[in-house]
C-alpha cells in the first residue's frame, strides 16, 4: 500500500508541475486532447472460435505510422456444449499487418495479418497455479492459460461519410497454441492440420 | 485489368474458405471444449462387448498392458504396428494418461492411432487425463471412470485411483463399486484388478489404502494388479501380501507386458519394439 501512496504522491506533484509549465491555455489543452484520444480505443472487434471461446468482442487499439499495429482486449464465452459447463474466456490480442492493397475506392485487401494472443478461461478446473494440494512441479503448465499464434487476411471495406465510423473490415485467421506445439513437436504423427485452427471476424474501426 | 486479377482472386479465396467450411474441424472454441461432433463416444462399451463377444470356452488368455501414451504419438503408431503383427493377443489395456494435458484433441489423436489396433482396446483413466475439462471429455469419449468386463471366466475391474485430481470430492476409489464384485456371481474363476495410480503413490488416496486392500483380498481368486503411471517397469507386493502389482513402462519405453493366463496360473514378459 505504501507503495501505491508513494507513487500516486508522485504522479500528484509530476501533474501539478505540468500545470504550472509555461505554454499557454489552449496549446495545453490540445496537447491533452491529443493524449486522451489515444488512450480512447478506436476500433471494436467480434471474433467467431479461434480457441478464445464461441464469440469474443471487445474494444482495441490501432496504431503506428499506417495502422500496422493492432492491440485488442476480448472478453468471450463458451456456452455449456453435452452438459459441459460453459465458460467465461478474456483475450488480450495483437496483430500486425504489414501492408494493404487498395482494390478500388471502397475496398482494401490486408494480404497478411499475423500476431499472437494470450487466452484465460475462468472455471473450477481452470488454474494458473498449481493448486495446493499438488506435490511441487506437478504439472508444469497453467491449464487455464494458452498462448496463441495465427496469420490471416483481411477484407477492408470504406465506410461512407454519412456513417458513422471508418471502415469495416472482415477477417480470417488460423490459429495454433502453445500445447499444440509442443504436442506436434517430435512427432511425425501429428501434422500441421492436426493443430490448426479457423475462426472470422469483424473489426469495426471508428476513427 | 488490376481490378479484374483482384476480383479472380477473390473469389478464389471465397471458394477456399468454404471448402474450409466443409472440413469443419477447424473450428474451435477452447482447446478444452468438447467439439461433439466427428467424435466417437463409449469406447470403453463397445469395445468391451466386442472382447466379450470373443469370449469362449478356451482355457488361455494373452492381452498386452500399455499406458502413458501422453505426447509418444509416433511411439503408439509403432506399438500398434508391433502389436498388429501378432496374432495371439486377445486385448490390449491401455492403463491411462491417454493424453498429456486432457485437452479434446489428443484423446482424438490417441484414438486414431490405437483404433488401427486389429484386436479391441479398453483404457483407463489418468490424472492427466482429468486436467480441465478431461474428465468430461474421458466421460464422453470412453465412458465410465470404473468399468469391469469379463473373458473367459476371468473378471478384469479397472479402476479410477486418480484421488488426487478429484480433490477428494468423490470417492476415488469407489468402494462401493469395488464390494459390488465380492460375490461375483457371474461364473468367474479369476479376479485381475487394473488401475492407473498404484497404492502409495502420491496421486492414490493412501487414507483408504488398508480398505482397498481389504476388498482386494476378498476378491474371488484375484491373480495380481496392473498399474501405469510410474513410467517404468516394476513389480511390488505394496502390501506383503502375496498380491503382485505390475506396473508398465510408459510407451517412449518402446515396451509393453504381455500376460499369458491358463486357468490359475500366469506368466508375463516384457516385448521391446
Amino acid at each position: 500500500m505504501k507503495f501505491f501512496s508513494c507513487i500516486f504522491l508522485l504522479v500528484s506533484i509530476l501533474c501539478i508541475a505540468q500545470l504550472h509549465a509555461n505554454p499557454p491555455h489552449d496549446e495545453k489543452l490540445t496537447l491533452y486532447k491529443k493524449r486522451w484520444d489515444r488512450l480512447m480505443p478506436n476500433q471494436s472487434k467480434l471474433q467467431f472460435a479461434g480457441s478464445m471461446g464461441m464469440f469474443s468482442g471487445g474494444p482495441g487499439w490501432s496504431y503506428g505510422k499506417r495502422d500496422q499495429w493492432e492491440t485488442d482486449l476480448y472478453l468471450g464465452f463458451i456456452p455449456e456444449i453435452d452438459e459441459i459447463e460453459g465458460h467465461m474466456t478474456t483475450t488480450l490480442k495483437q496483430t500486425y499487418t504489414p501492408f494493404r492493397f487498395r482494390l478500388n475506392e471502397f475496398i482494401s485487401v490486408e494480404p497478411v495479418t499475423t500476431g499472437i494472443y494470450i487466452t484465460k478461461i475462468f472455471g473450477e478446473y481452470f488454474w494458473s497455479k498449481l493448486p495446493e494440494r499438488y506435490p511441487k512441479n506437478y504439472y508444469f503448465w497453467a491449464v487455464n492459460t494458452r498462448f496463441n499464434i495465427f496469420v490471416g487476411q483481411s477484407f477492408v471495406f470504406k465506410m461512407g461519410t454519412k456513417t458513422l465510423g471508418k471502415e469495416l473490415s472482415f477477417f480470417y485467421e488460423f490459429n495454433t497454441n502453445d500445447l499444440y506445439l509442443i504436442s506436434a513437436f517430435g512427432n511425425k504423427t501429428i501434422g500441421l492440420k492436426d493443430i490448426v485452427g479457423l475462426s472470422f471476424g469483424i473489426r469495426y474501426r471508428v476513427f | 485489368m488490376k481490378t479484374i486479377y483482384w476480383r479472380q482472386v477473390g473469389i478464389a479465396q471465397f471458394l477456399l474458405l468454404v471448402l474450409l467450411l466443409a472440413s469443419c474441424n477447424l473450428i474451435e472454441y477452447h482447446p478444452y471444449d468438447l467439439n461433439s461432433k466427428n467424435q466417437p463416444s463409449n469406447l470403453n462399451e463397445t469395445y468391451i462387448s466386442r472382447i466379450e463377444a470373443l469370449s469362449d470356452e478356451k482355457d488361455t488368455i494373452r492381452f498386452v498392458f500399455m499406458g502413458d501414451t501422453q505426447r509418444y504419438y509416433d511411439e503408439t503408431s509403432d506399438f500398434v504396428n508391433s502389436v498388429n503383427k501378432r496374432s495371439d493377443i486377445d486385448f490390449v489395456i491401455h492403463g491411462g494418461d491417454i493424453t498429456d494435458f486432457g485437452m479434446s484433441k489428443e484423446y482424438l489423436w490417441i484414438h486414431d492411432i490405437m483404433k488401427n489396433l486389429k484386436v479391441p482396446y479398453v483404457a483407463l483413466i489418468g490424472n492427466h487425463d482429468v486436467l480441465g475439462h478431461g474428465k468430461e471429455v474421458y466421460n464422453k469419449i470412453y465412458g465410465d471412470f470404473n468399468f469391469s468386463f469379463k473373458f473367459r471366466k476371468t473378471r478384469f475391474i479397472c479402476l479410477n485411483t486418480n484421488a488426487l485430481e478429484f480433490d477428494y470430492s468423490t470417492p476415488v476409489p469407489d468402494f462401493d463399486y469395488m464390494a459390488g464384485f465380492l460375490n461375483d456371481t457371474a461364473s468367474i474363476d479369476r479376479t485381475v484388478v487394473v488401475m492407473h495410480s498404484p497404492p502409495f503413490d502420491d496421486q492414490f488416496n493412501n487414507n483408504s489404502g488398508s480398505m482397498f486392500n481389504y476388498l482386494l483380498e476378498h476378491y474371488n481368486n484375484l491373480l495380481f494388479c496392473l498399474h501405469a503411471h510410474r513410467h517404468e517397469l516394476s513389480v511390488n507386493d505394496y502390501y506383503k501380501n502375496g498380491i503382485l502389482y505390475y506396473g508398465c513402462d510408459d510407451i517412449s519405453g518402446r515396451n509393453y507386458l504381455l500376460f499369458t493366463l491358463v486357468g490359475n496360473s500366469y506368466s508375463y514378459r516384457v516385448v521391446n519394439f
